[in-house]
């Protein structure tokens, strides 16, 4: 192929292959995300009733149970999403329980919390627009509340 | 009415000007320098995440274990770093690509823990696409060694439309999920899934003690409101593609998208930095005017010499999109 055409060519080239790059995850499923070749799933799911991943520590000798932020979960606070997407893992693999619980009471344990303290994940089942169309003093509580994975602070990794 | 360079209004061998590739790099490079400057404490925590987390993508998808911390230390400093040299064209023909591939590489590390950040694929795209072209032949460190006016020719166009091209097929794709995800139903367009969302997005912020969104709580009691705006979502995600055949629909579209993701910002607290900065929509818009402005174009000259502009009658020759 001479030069001249050769140029000609790559452009479309490139074109169709970026193009169809781009276009390739609409060959997976919609929730088989990658990146950067994104499928984008954000939005896609119903949360008319939707499950709510929490981590609460409970002091225990009768104190309430409190619970955690972001920070204390994926130790960053800028991201909301990340902590979300580490208890949402943990709770839909076993395997990744144990981890996940002792990785946060690593973390609380370096922050001086008492190594007695037990760190709790929790699902639990929401109506969101009805919590939010309820009036202030009467907000709703979670329909269903299940401990999916429990540990001592003082289990936490170092 | 025909256009040169194709029938479809692609414009891929239609002249371009180097000014133009030029200053998509230098604000995609200076986008990506300053962003993962922000997200370093990120990068770092991740030294401490358990291994079990570990779940690779992208082109860290053949990585069995997570980094050793040496590594993450070492690419988590030199990223922004090579961000710099990409936006200021320093010795593009390597920094360029390479630079491209550190980013597209400590980004998808960043997003093997779990969770994807859809914030960052088309950074990753657009940056991949520049750093392997001639976009470093103006606005550019390089290019002030170079005498006479900046060069022009389908090289520096074609890469522009690419640039384009990535950024509305991104956007279908995200109209595309949410018809294929409820079996090609258009029950999303009702708005009461959308309402769902934006409810649940700030309780589950509301829960981890995170700001919830200004807008959200109040915009979920006006149930009227979600039908119109699941429809405009549609239409500008699904109808982003119009943009390559009718370029007179890209002003109204940007204006949309951006609108749109400043909704988003408002109502559910998720900032996508790149398309609000208008840095996503580099391969749209020329936006002449603005690089014309006297402050911003002295300092651009002052970086990167004589290459920054046209003389006014070649630049008056050339093709615009907006």
């Amino acid at each position: 192929m001479d030069h001249a055409a050769e140029r000609r060519w790559l452009p479309w080239l490139v074109w169709v292959g970026s193009a169809l790059l781009v276009l390739s995850p609409l060959r997976r499923e919609v929730m088989e995300d990658d990146f950067p070749l994104s499928t984008y799933p954000m939005f896609v799911e119903s949360r008319l009733r939707a499950k709510l991943h929490r981590a609460y520590l409970d002091p225990g000798e009768g104190q309430a149970r409190r619970r955690l932020d972001t920070s204390a979960i994926v130790g960053d606070a800028q991201e909301p999403m990340a902590a979300v997407m580490a208890l949402m893992r943990a709770a839909s693999h076993k395997r990744l329980r144990a981890p996940t619980c002792r990785e946060i009471a690593g973390r609380l344990r370096a922050a001086g919390e008492s190594p007695e303290a037990e760190v709790q994940l929790v699902v639990e089942s929401w109506e969101p627009i009805a919590y939010y169309m309820a009036e202030a003093d009467a907000l709703p509580a979670p329909a269903e509340s299940r401990i999916f994975a429990r540990c001592r602070v003082g289990e936490g990794a170092r | 009415m025909s256009r040169p360079g194709g029938p479809w209004g692609l414009g891929l061998m239609r002249p371009g000007c180097a000014v133009d590739l030029g200053r998509a790099r230098f604000w995609v490079g200076l986008f990506a320098a300053i962003y993962i400057s922000t997200r370093i404490p990120t990068l770092l925590s991740q030294i401490h995440v358990d291994p079990a987390r570990f779940d690779p993508v992208g082109l860290c998808a053949w990585l069995p274990r997570p980094l050793h911390p040496a590594t993450v230390w070492a690419q988590s400093l030199l990223v922004p770093l090579a961000s710099v040299a990409f936006a200021l064209g320093w010795r593009f023909r390597v920094v360029g690509p390479a630079a491209a591939l550190l980013v597209a590489w400590t980004l998808s590390y960043r997003n093997s823990f779990g969770m994807v950040f859809h914030t960052e694929n088309l950074l990753v795209l657009h940056m991949l696409l520049l750093g392997f072209t001639r976009s470093a032949d103006a606005w550019s460190w390089d290019a002030r060694r170079r005498e006479g006016p900046p060069p022009h020719g389908s090289d520096y166009q074609w890469p522009l439309r690419v640039l384009a091209t990535i950024t509305v097929l991104s956007y279908l794709v995200a109209g595309l999920a949410k018809l294929r995800y409820g079996g090609w139903s258009i029950h999303w367009l009702d708005g009461d899934l959308l309402r769902a969302q934006v409810a649940f997005d700030n309780l589950r912020k509301e829960a981890l003690d995170h700001i919830v969104a200004p807008l959200g709580p109040w915009l979920v009691r006006r149930e009227a409101v979600f039908p119109i705006l699941a429809w405009a979502t549609m239409l500008l995600e699904l109808g982003a593609p119009l943009l390559l055949l009718w370029p007179r629909l890209v002003r109204p579209w940007v204006l949309g998208v951006w609108g749109f993701h400043l909704g988003v910002l408002l109502t559910m607290a998720i900032l996508f930095p790149y398309p609000l900065t208008g840095v996503a929509f580099v391969g749209l818009l020329r936006c002449d005017r603005l690089w014309r402005w006297t402050p911003l174009r002295r300092l651009a000259e002052r970086a990167f010499g004589e290459s920054v502009e046209l003389p006014r009658d070649e630049v008056s020759a050339l093709p615009s999109l907006c």
